[in-house]
């Protein structure tokens, strides 16, 4: 009797250790898959900071995930600006559309997610985009 | 503008100085004087104790409407009357016509003591002519008796007295006279024995000398003595009865004749002074005084030639006697006659009728007991004929009407025609007057309604139409005056809402004022504008949407930040849309600073709280410019230093 509770306390840690590198790898796993699935790999748009203060995230870049509202303005040559709602809390976010982006052609409700650039006004540039 | 006010002010001032001036300027301006009717109108008053000629002659000139010449008619004209070719002088006519008037409001003399003393002067007369009987001295002395008791009587004037005391002077002189005739009687005789003695002496004074001559007696007797000395003192006593038989007789004949042309004096007199039946008892007495006598009136000429002119006739007492009895015949005679116009209703036939009968025997009893009533129905037409005049002189041509028809409801020969033209014609004169007035205070001609006004009041002074043009332009003066200084008070103070308030008021008085009524349109263009704003303001808020409510006033207040009653507004709706307000002027903040990208997320923001937003919708499309005209810049600088470096 005595023996069998000796003998189960030696096997304990190599379970526990087993078990968390096995918890450290599912965790892992799960970060690197959940990276996958946001479509991801920059910062997100932090959208509440940067609306009270674009300048101060002025040379940032970040991945945003946003849906067509509407063009707010177009400038031949120049480029366009279009309003987004943010897919996470419905907030507002402008973004400035260069003119070498010509394919670029969203539609209103479309689901974007985009690589942007904050320039020294602190306006949203669009690097890239890829359709949701 | 002063000199627009002062327009209005110098014009009302010309109404209000212009009507009581105008009013007496009327009566010497007047109308084109009238072809004079007085004269014609009465022959009975001569023209030469006319009073007041100049007064007489405005008032004729004034009295185009003829009712002045009537009522002259009806006024004493003369200090003395013609009855039938014979002048009796009333004294002054101003007295007298207050006589006539008196005696228009005086009950008629039928007291106990009128009727006795009327009833005492006609016994008097019966009583001389005979009635009663007796001899003739004893009718005589009753009938003097009678005349003193008649002049107990206040009505009588002591005339009767008068007549008494003449004849007693009479009566004294003839006994006089009586005395002096038996003391001539008895001279007379005492001169035959003087007469009789002289002669006695003087025979024998020459029986003497004859008996010296013829030597009867011795030639050594002595010469007879002379006489003279007898006969001397006999002659100095004849020539004193002489001288004072001649002395009575003198006398006499004087007395006789001065009382005979004293008596005739005092019956001419009673005649002149229109006292017929003490002209007729004085004659009475006359036959039996001067019984047998010549009655040619001799004395008292200028009297007669008072009454009776120049006229070359033998006037006798007789005459007298005939002219009282036909005065008082004619004066019973008019009574009825005025009698039949008053029941005829012809009052103004029956006024003049009056007016000649009361100054022809204004002391007879006839004329003293004439009833009241008829007086004063005539004297009522004559108060109204002057009041009518009056109304017309002054041109009150209401109070002129309403006497015009009452006369006519009661006088049927009263021709209204005349003043009634006049009335009319004033009237419609004066009212064109007025409409030039309005027309030269159309164009502002401050001497056309001048001119306009003036002539207006000359014609009819109480033309309500005057009244109200003054009452116009007065208060229109007052108004533009008023409203001239509130609305540069409350400019200076940019009371903007003071005169938003009072707008129809200076909207009114400022119509004219080409100035201030230009400012006055941009200010209620500005208030319109803060007015509406508020009115949505209120609307917005009952339905809850208070952003939308402190939306509309910001905006109004951007403009208009000085009206108290819309910041007032704007204060409390900004309360309670905070959040909104808050971000809007946050917003505009960072796009003032250049900070686009912040400002376009603020608007962005406030967007959400409130879609309509024109704020939003404003600064998204200017923030969004902005930022194309930033990437505008930079896309050709890029392009720029592109082309640099290829080059």
């Amino acid at each position: 009797m005595m023996s069998e509770v000796s003998s189960s306390p030696e096997k304990k840690p190599i379970l526990w250790m087993f078990g968390a590198v096995a918890l450290a790898v599912v965790l892992l796993v799960g970060v690197v898959l959940l990276r996958e699935v946001s479509g991801g790999t920059k910062a997100v748009l932090p959208e509440a900071e940067f609306a009270e203060a674009p300048r101060n995230f002025s040379g940032n870049r970040y991945e945003y995930n946003g849906r067509i509202d509407r063009l707010l303005g177009f400038e031949e040559g120049v480029g366009r600006v279009i309003l987004t709602s943010s897919t996470m809390g419905e907030r507002p976010v402008p973004l400035f559309v260069p003119m070498e982006m010509e394919r670029f052609s969203p539609n209103p409700g479309q689901v974007f997610r985009f690589n942007l650039r904050v320039d020294g006004d602190g306006v949203l540039h669009i690097e890239s985009y890829e359709k949701l | 503008m002063h000199s627009k006010v002062g327009f209005w002010l110098s014009a009302a001032l010309v109404i209000w100085m212009g009507l009581p001036v105008a009013i007496p300027a009327y009566a010497q301006n007047g109308v084109e004087p009238q072809a004079e009717e007085t004269n014609a109108t009465n022959g009975r008053f001569s023209q030469e104790g006319r009073v007041n000629e100049g007064e007489r002659t405005a008032d004729e000139s004034s009295d185009i409407a003829g009712i002045r010449s009537l009522l002259q008619t009806l006024n004493l004209q003369a200090k003395s009357m013609d009855w039938r070719g014979k002048q009796f002088n009333l004294g002054d006519i101003g007295m007298a016509q207050a006589r006539f008037e008196k005696y228009l409001n005086s009950p008629p003399l039928t007291t106990e003591d009128d009727l006795t003393y009327d009833t005492m002067l006609t016994q008097i007369s019966e009583r001389l002519i005979g009635r009663g009987g007796g001899t003739e001295e004893l009718r005589i002395s009753e009938a003097w008796r009678m005349l003193y008791r008649a002049s107990e009587f206040p009505i009588d004037a002591g005339m009767s007295e008068i007549l008494a005391d003449r004849i007693v002077s009479f009566w004294q002189t003839s006994e006089k006279i009586a005395a002096l005739n038996m003391q001539t009687d008895l001279l007379e005789s005492d001169r035959q024995y003087r007469e009789s003695k002289i002669r006695s002496i003087g025979d024998q004074e020459r029986q003497d000398f004859i008996d010296l001559t013829r030597g009867k007696k011795n030639e050594d007797a002595p010469a007879p003595p002379n006489l003279e000395h007898l006969s001397e003192p006999e002659r100095k006593r004849l020539s004193k009865i002489e001288r004072k038989i001649l002395e009575n007789e003198a006398y006499e004949a004087t007395s006789r004749t001065t009382q005979k042309l004293e008596y005739q004096s005092l019956v001419l007199q009673f005649f002149v002074q229109r006292r017929f039946q003490h002209a007729l008892i004085a004659n009475d007495f006359y036959r039996y005084i001067f019984s047998a006598e010549e009655n040619t009136l001799e004395g008292a000429d200028a009297l007669r030639s008072q009454v009776f002119g120049d006229l070359d006739v033998k006037i006798t007492t007789s005459t007298l006697d005939t002219l009282a009895k036909e005065a008082i015949a004619d004066v019973d005679s008019s009574l009825q006659t005025i009698d039949f116009l008053l029941e005829q209703g012809e009052v103004q036939s029956a006024a003049k009728r009056l007016l000649e009968a009361f100054y022809l025997g204004e002391y007879l009893p006839a004329i003293k007991r004439y009833p009241l009533e008829k007086k004063r129905k005539i004297g009522a037409y004559i108060r109204d004929l002057k009041s009518l005049a009056s109304a017309l002189e002054v041109k009150s041509f209401e109070r002129a009407e309403n006497k015009l028809k009452e006369i006519e409801s009661y006088v049927k020969d009263f021709d209204v025609g005349r003043a009634d033209a006049f009335i009319q014609t004033s009237k419609q004169l004066s009212n064109l007057a007025v409409r030039k007035a309005l027309t030269a205070a159309y164009v502002q001609d401050r001497l056309g309604i001048e001119d306009a006004l003036a002539e207006a009041v000359e014609y009819w002074p109480t033309n309500p139409e005057i009244n109200e043009f003054a009452e116009n332009l007065l208060s229109k003066t007052d108004l533009q005056d008023m409203a001239s200084m509130d609305f540069d008070r409350f400019v200076r103070q940019k009371d903007y809402r003071a005169i938003f308030n009072e707008r129809f008021r200076f909207a009114a008085a400022l119509a004219l004022d080409l100035k201030r009524n230009s400012e006055f349109l941009e200010i209620m263009k500005r208030m319109e504008a803060i007015e509406s704003a508020m009115a949505q303001a209120r609307e917005l808020a009952r339905i809850e949407n208070t952003f939308g409510a402190w939306e509309v006033l910001e905006r109004v207040y951007r403009e208009h930040s000085d009206d108290q009653d819309l910041n007032r507004m704007r204060g409390d709706y900004a309360v309670e849309a905070s959040a909104f307000a808050s971000i809007i002027s946050g917003a505009e903040k960072s796009r003032n600073q250049g900070d686009f990208s912040k400002a376009l997320f603020a608007y962005l923001k406030a967007r959400n709280m409130y879609p309509a937003s024109f704020f939003v919708e404003e600064g998204i499309r200017e923030c969004v410019a902005s930022i194309l005209e930033s990437e505008r810049r930079v896309v050709t600088a890029e392009a720029t230093s592109e082309e640099a470096a290829i080059e």
